[in-house]
This record gives structure tokens, C-alpha cells and sequence, in this order.
């Protein structure tokens, strides 16, 4: 439960024939975590990387047209009815994904195409529109032995006299509303690049007829023949895209395809992770200890020779690290996911992240009505995302947490009744401020030192003197220091357990007690650092750090406290305008609404950053390292 | 409600107290708030933990409140 999964290490010797049917079992089984082989030679033989098989560039192919076609027709999903398929042979799906995606692609450059014919008709039409119009046929307009003509367009600094200067054959004007006015200039052959010369020095826009050059006959035949063209371009277009878009209904077979293609690509490119000689299979990996048994029958079942030997990692290697924890802890694996997983010889704390930062939220958010508010909110949001059903669940257990202490706290939306029922708090948080601060400080003294103590255990494995050196000295400190604190009577005015501290022990012991303890505690921390030089003192110099930590679960209260003097704030505002009546109450209600959704908010927000943040913080530095590999078993897919 | 200079002048360091810790960690929040937009931009998965170090500097305003009631207790 604190620990992550034991692992064994798992050997596993094939024929080279039987390799596939074994990774067949093992894609189906999903227990063995993988190591992937490093090129090695032992005695004389080479153990070299497998090669992937043969089907694996096709199954490659497949996907990749699978994965794209996804998401194009993710575009058109609910627009056509999904065709219902079932699961076929990969063959028959592999030669199904290629036929569609080869349509596809044909029906994509189909409309590429089309769209590029388009352009040009309407490219030509703009041309046309800026003509000024001749009873001459188009074919006239373009250079000929003896002239050439010139379509321009005026700008803002055209100069307009240039035009009667110019020994022009003809010149034709085109005036249109809110447009630059355009002039058709025919010239004879030999004075046309004189004249180019001269408009464009005189600022005008040359306009290119080429695009015109393909038509015979009038403007106006040119015209029509264009819309003509132009029309049965569109409606080409058109029934090309619902072609394509007739696609989405295989989108379910896409949907399902992907899966079983990304297992099937993983088995095929699995020997690639596999050692290889000329006659025999090399397959490593981590297998969780309890399933080894059940691996090793499955693999003697299949009547192939094979070897396999399973070999129980010992905490103090290096194994893929499973969390192992009990139901009601499995939604707060994510926050240690969200951290670093724990390395295979650390303690799991989820398990007692799964208590404490309930506890936290709920002490910091505690009211009755924001709990159900935030319970109903993330009932909803597990219902509707998936995704982030865990994290959902975790602020779940958070709310009911918070309803509790709701009732600890005798808070309904900040008032001190339920629907005419009186509630009574056990601790008024608003005004028993130090009993809060008691309690907060009291939890994260506890807190802090069952982290120093999950530290200890965590050590052991590098030496009981040094475990206990490097991270028992802090709790020695911590007993010498509130034992002084206990000597001169500082401890006397906590409230509630100031009068028992004062008539225990502890407010009688002598000076050298405590002095005792941190001066223990002082050469502990000097000799539980593994560092040399100035870095030995690293443990004295973080002693700082402790007070600041320890100060840090005052937030406990704080955040609470926030929650609470808004509440009253809307409360006591909204209640001014209901005394007013008339319109007034509307605008009280409205109030209401918006400012405890405004803190409710806030209150969701705020609880969970900062429960996680105590634990981080505060909690995992005094025992996590973290750094952990996930154990992913081969044939997973979504690993 | 009159009160006398002693008991305002409380009510001011208290007030100071809060003050600076709130400036002090928007300062430092700054500075970590366009780093972590920074990450998420790159990569969305950084959401969760760029909010929370965003909020590490907020122990900065808890101390100063931790203070201020210290300071308001003095003035009871």
C-alpha cells in the first residue's frame, strides 16, 4: 500500500520462428514492461537489435491515413450516418483504410483543381469588368503585327495629361462609380514601348490582358462563356465536396481501426526492442511480482521451447514503478503523477494524501453550502469530462469533506442556519481565530513530522545511523525547541492546551533539557549530510526553513477566513437591500448569486492549490525524491 | 466608532502588514506567472503545475495576515 508494485525482472528465450507468436501472447496479456536490448556480444556470439517485420512500413501507412482521416473528417461528423462495422481481419481493414484514403486524397486534388480553375475565371471576369467596352472582337486587343494595345488603370497620382499627348490610334475610357477609371490606348507597334515609357512614368497601373488571351469574339460572348464555365465549375466543386464529405460515414470504422492498428504496428515493430542472434529471441522486461506465475504458465501453454527466468527486484535497484494502492486511494495517485512518481525503493504516500488533503480542503472551504454547491458542480464535471474523471473524483471526496466541516463550523453560505434551523459550530471560525490557528499549527506540526518520518524509513536503506542522523535530528530540534519554548512559559497561552501545557511536565523541565535535545539535534544534522566542505552545513542553514514551513499551515485558516468575511460581506449587502424592499429585493437576490458563485469559485480554487501545495511543499520535502519510470506493459495501447 | 491614535496606529501595521506580504508575493508571482504561460504555451500539460507554482509565493501574504492578527490581538 506505501510502497510501489514489486517487480520481478523477467528473461524470456525464443526460437527466432516462435518470436512473433510469443509477442502475440505478451500484446494480449499486457504484463511485461519492456527493456529495450542494447547491442552486446557475449563470448563469441553477437547479440544484435531484431528487425521489425515485414508488414510493419504497411501497418505504418495504414495508421498514419487512419490518423489523418480522423481528424479531416472530424469536420463533418453528425452530417452523414455512421455505416456500422465490425471487426475485420487486419488485412481486410489495412486494404480498406488505403482505398478510402486514396479516394480521399484523389477527391482532395479534385477540388484543389477545380478551385484553381475557378480563380482564373474569376481573375479573367475582373479583367473583363475593368474593359471599356468595343464593338471589337477581344482577339483584336492583343499585339499584332502593326499595333498594340494597352489596358490602364488610373491611380491617385496619375497624371491624366499625358493621355493627349500620346500619338494614340485610339483611346477608350471606362468611367465607373466609386472605381479608378481604366483607358483601352492602342498604339501602332513601333511606338508602343515609348508610350509604356511614358504611362508609366505618368503613374498609371499597367493591367495585364493576358488572361484574356484565349477568347474570340465580343466582350459580351466572353462574358457569357465565362459565367457559363464559371457555373459548372461551381457545381463540379459542389458535388465533389459532398463526395468527400460522404467520407465521415467510415468515420466509426476509422475510430475503431486506430486502436487495433496501433497494437498491431506495436507488435510488428516490436523486435525491435528484442535481442537477436541468428536462432534465438532475446526478450527482457519487469513484470509485476504477483503476475510472473500467471506469464510463465501462459508462456509454456504455448508448446513453443522456451526459457524464461523471473528474478524478484530488490528495492535498493531500478524498476518501472506501478502504484499500488487501496480503492479509495486510486484517484489520488494523479496528484503524485501531476508531482513525480515515486522511485521503486521510496514510500507511495498516496495513501495518506488520500486522507490528508481531503482534510485540508475541507478545513478551508468548510461550509455546508458551498460543499453541496461544489459536490453537485463536480458530479457534473466527472459526468461530462472523462478526461479528468480522477481529478473529479478527488474534488468530490474534497466536498463532502467540506460539508462536514460545514457542520463543524455551523456554516450555510456563511450563515449560521439551515432553513430555519439553528446550527451550532463547535468552533466559531470567525471569531475563535487562535483555536484555528491552534488546530492549523497543530496539524502541520503533525504533518511535517510524519514527513521527517516517512523520511527515516526511506533511508534505512542507506544506514539506520545515517537515516536517523540525517532526518531524525529535525524532530529532536523540533522537541528541544518547543520544550524551550515550554521553559519559559511562551506555550501557556495557546488556547485550550495552554493551562494543560502549563501544568505538565514540560513547563517544569530544567534549561539544560532543551539544550540538550538541539544541540544533539545541531550535530546530527552537521553529521547526516552526506556533502563535504561548506555543504555539510546544508541541514543547519535550512533550520529557517522548518519555522517557515511549519508557519505556512496557517493558510489552514487564512483561506478559510477569506471565504468566510466574504460571505458575510454579501450577506449583510444583500440583506441591506432586502430591507428596503420593492425592487430592491431583485436586485439582493441577484447579489447573492453572483457574489457566492464569485467566492465559490474562489473557494474551489483556492483549497485545492493550497491543500496541494502544503503537501509539495511542507509534506514531500521531507521525504520524496520522486523521479520514478511508469511501468507500461507492452501491448497497451493508449502507453 | 472612535478609537484612540494607539489602538489606529495598530490597525495601521496591521494593515502594512498585509500590505507588503500581498506586494511582495505579486512581485514574485509576476515574474512566475509569465513563466508559466510561457510552458503552457508550449505544451498544455504544464497547466496544473504552472498553477501551482504560481501560488507558492502566496506563504508571503499568509505570514503578513499571521502577523496583522498578532498586531490586532495587541490591540484588545
Amino acid at each position: 500500500m506505501l510502497r510501489p508494485e514489486r517487480m520481478s525482472r523477467a528473461t524470456i528465450l525464443c526460437r527466432n520462428d516462435d518470436a512473433p507468436t510469443v509477442t502475440k501472447l505478451l500484446a494480449r496479456l499486457r504484463v511485461l514492461h519492456i527493456v529495450d536490448h542494447k547491442k552486446q556480444t557475449v563470448g563469441t556470439s553477437l547479440i544484435d537489435i531484431g528487425t521489425p517485420s515485414a508488414s510493419a512500413e504497411m501497418i505504418s501507412a495504414a495508421l498514419l491515413t487512419t490518423k489523418t482521416l480522423i481528424t479531416k473528417l472530424g469536420q463533418y461528423k453528425g452530417r452523414q450516418a455512421p455505416i456500422a462495422c465490425t471487426i475485420i481481419e487486419l488485412s481486410t481493414i489495412i486494404e480498406r483504410v488505403t482505398t478510402l484514403g486514396t479516394s480521399y486524397a484523389e477527391h482532395e486534388q479534385d477540388i484543389s483543381t477545380l478551385q484553381h480553375a475557378l480563380q482564373k475565371i474569376e481573375q479573367q471576369q475582373k479583367i473583363l469588368a475593368l474593359l471599356p467596352e468595343t464593338d471589337d472582337p477581344i482577339e483584336t486587343l492583343f499585339q499584332t503585327k502593326r499595333v498594340t494595345t494597352f489596358l490602364i488603370q488610373e491611380t491617385k497620382k496619375s497624371v491624366k495629361s499625358t493621355l493627349s499627348v500620346i500619338n494614340a490610334l485610339r483611346v477608350v475610357e471606362k468611367q465607373t462609380h466609386n472605381q479608378p477609371s481604366t483607358v483601352l490606348i492602342t498604339v501602332s507597334r513601333h511606338a508602343a514601348e515609348d508610350v509604356k515609357e511614358m504611362l508609366l512614368g505618368a503613374d498609371y497601373m499597367m493591367l495585364d490582358l493576358a488572361p484574356l488571351s484565349s477568347f474570340h469574339g465580343t466582350q459580351h460572348d466572353a462574358a457569357q462563356q465565362l459565367n457559363k464555365q464559371k457555373n459548372i465549375l461551381l457545381h463540379e466543386q459542389q458535388r465533389t465536396q459532398n463526395e468527400l464529405e460522404s467520407f465521415a460515414e467510415h468515420l466509426t470504422f476509422f475510430e475503431e481501426s486506430e486502436p487495433l492498428l496501433t497494437l498491431e504496428l506495436l507488435k510488428a515493430q516490436a523486435p525491435l526492442h528484442f535481442g537477436r542472434t541468428k536462432k534465438i529471441t532475446l526478450i527482457q522486461g519487469y513484470v509485476p511480482e504477483h503476475r510472473s506465475n500467471e506469464l510463465d504458465a501462459k508462456l509454456h501453454t504455448l508448446g513453443k521451447t522456451i526459457l524464461a527466468e523471473y528474478t524478484v527486484v530488490a528495492r535498493t535497484q531500478h524498476a518501472p514503478i506501478a502504484l499500488n494502492n487501496p480503492l479509495f486511494a486510486n484517484n489520488f495517485e494523479e496528484l503524485i503523477r501531476l508531482y513525480n512518481l515515486p522511485t521503486y525503493k521510496e514510500l507511495d504516500p498516496t495513501s495518506l494524501i488520500a486522507f490528508t488533503f481531503p482534510l485540508f480542503f475541507g478545513f478551508m472551504l468548510g461550509d455546508i453550502g458551498y460543499g453541496l454547491c461544489a459536490l453537485v458542480f463536480f458530479l457534473y464535471v466527472r459526468h461530462r469530462w472523462e478526461s479528468v474523471k480522477s481529478f473529479a473524483n478527488i474534488l468530490i471526496i474534497s466536498a463532502l469533506s467540506s460539508i462536514l466541516f460545514g457542520f463543524f463550523f455551523g456554516e450555510f453560505f456563511g450563515f449560521e442556519q439551515i432553513f430555519g434551523h439553528h446550527l451550532t459550530p463547535f468552533i466559531h471560525r470567525a471569531e475563535d481565530i487562535g483555536t484555528m490557528f491552534t488546530i492549523a499549527i497543530g496539524a502541520g506540526i503533525l504533518h511535517i513530522n510524519l514527513g521527517f518520518v516517512l523520511g527515516i524509513i526511506n533511508e534505512l536503506e542507506e544506514g539506520v545511523l545515517f537515516a536517523f542522523l540525517h532526518k531524525g535530528s529535525w524532530i529532536l530540534l523540533q522537541i528541544g525547541a518547543y520544550l524551550l519554548a515550554g521553559y519559559y512559559g511562551l506555550l501557556n497561552n495557546i488556547p485550550h492546551i495552554g493551562e494543560f501545557i502549563a501544568a505538565s511536565p514540560i513547563a517544569s523541565v530544567q534549561l539544560y533539557t532543551p539544550i540538550a535535545f538541539m544541540t544533539a539535534a545541531i550535530v546530527g544534522l552537521w553529521f547526516g549530510e552526506k556533502e563535504h566542505g561548506i555543504l555539510k552545513a546544508q541541514g543547519i542553514f535550512e533550520i529557517p526553513m522548518l519555522i517557515s514551513n511549519t508557519l505556512s499551515y496557517a493558510r489552514l485558516v487564512a483561506i478559510g477566513l477569506a471565504s468566510v468575511y466574504l460571505a458575510f460581506v454579501v450577506n449583510d449587502l444583500a440583506g441591506g437591500l432586502f430591507v428596503k424592499g420593492g425592487f430592491w429585493i431583485v436586485l439582493g437576490i441577484l447579489l447573492l448569486l453572483v457574489g457566492h458563485t464569485f467566492n465559490l469559485l474562489l473557494g474551489m480554487l483556492g483549497p485545492f492549490l493550497h491543500s496541494l501545495r502544503l503537501h509539495y511543499v511542507e509534506f514531500f520535502t521531507k521525504f520524496y525524491r520522486g523521479g520514478g519510470k511508469q511501468y507500461r506493459p507492452f501491448g497497451e495501447v493508449n502507453a | 466608532m472612535a478609537v484612540d491614535i494607539g489602538t489606529g496606529l495598530l490597525g495601521l501595521a496591521a494593515a502594512i502588514a498585509v500590505a507588503g506580504g500581498a506586494i511582495g508575493a505579486g512581485i514574485a508571482e509576476k515574474d512566475i506567472g509569465a513563466a508559466a504561460i510561457g510552458a503552457i504555451a508550449e505544451k498544455e500539460e504544464f497547466f496544473g503545475k504552472g498553477l501551482l507554482f504560481t501560488v507558492i509565493p502566496e506563504t508571503l501574504v499568509i505570514f503578513g495576515i499571521v502577523i496583522a492578527l498578532i498586531i490586532l490581538g495587541l490591540a484588545k
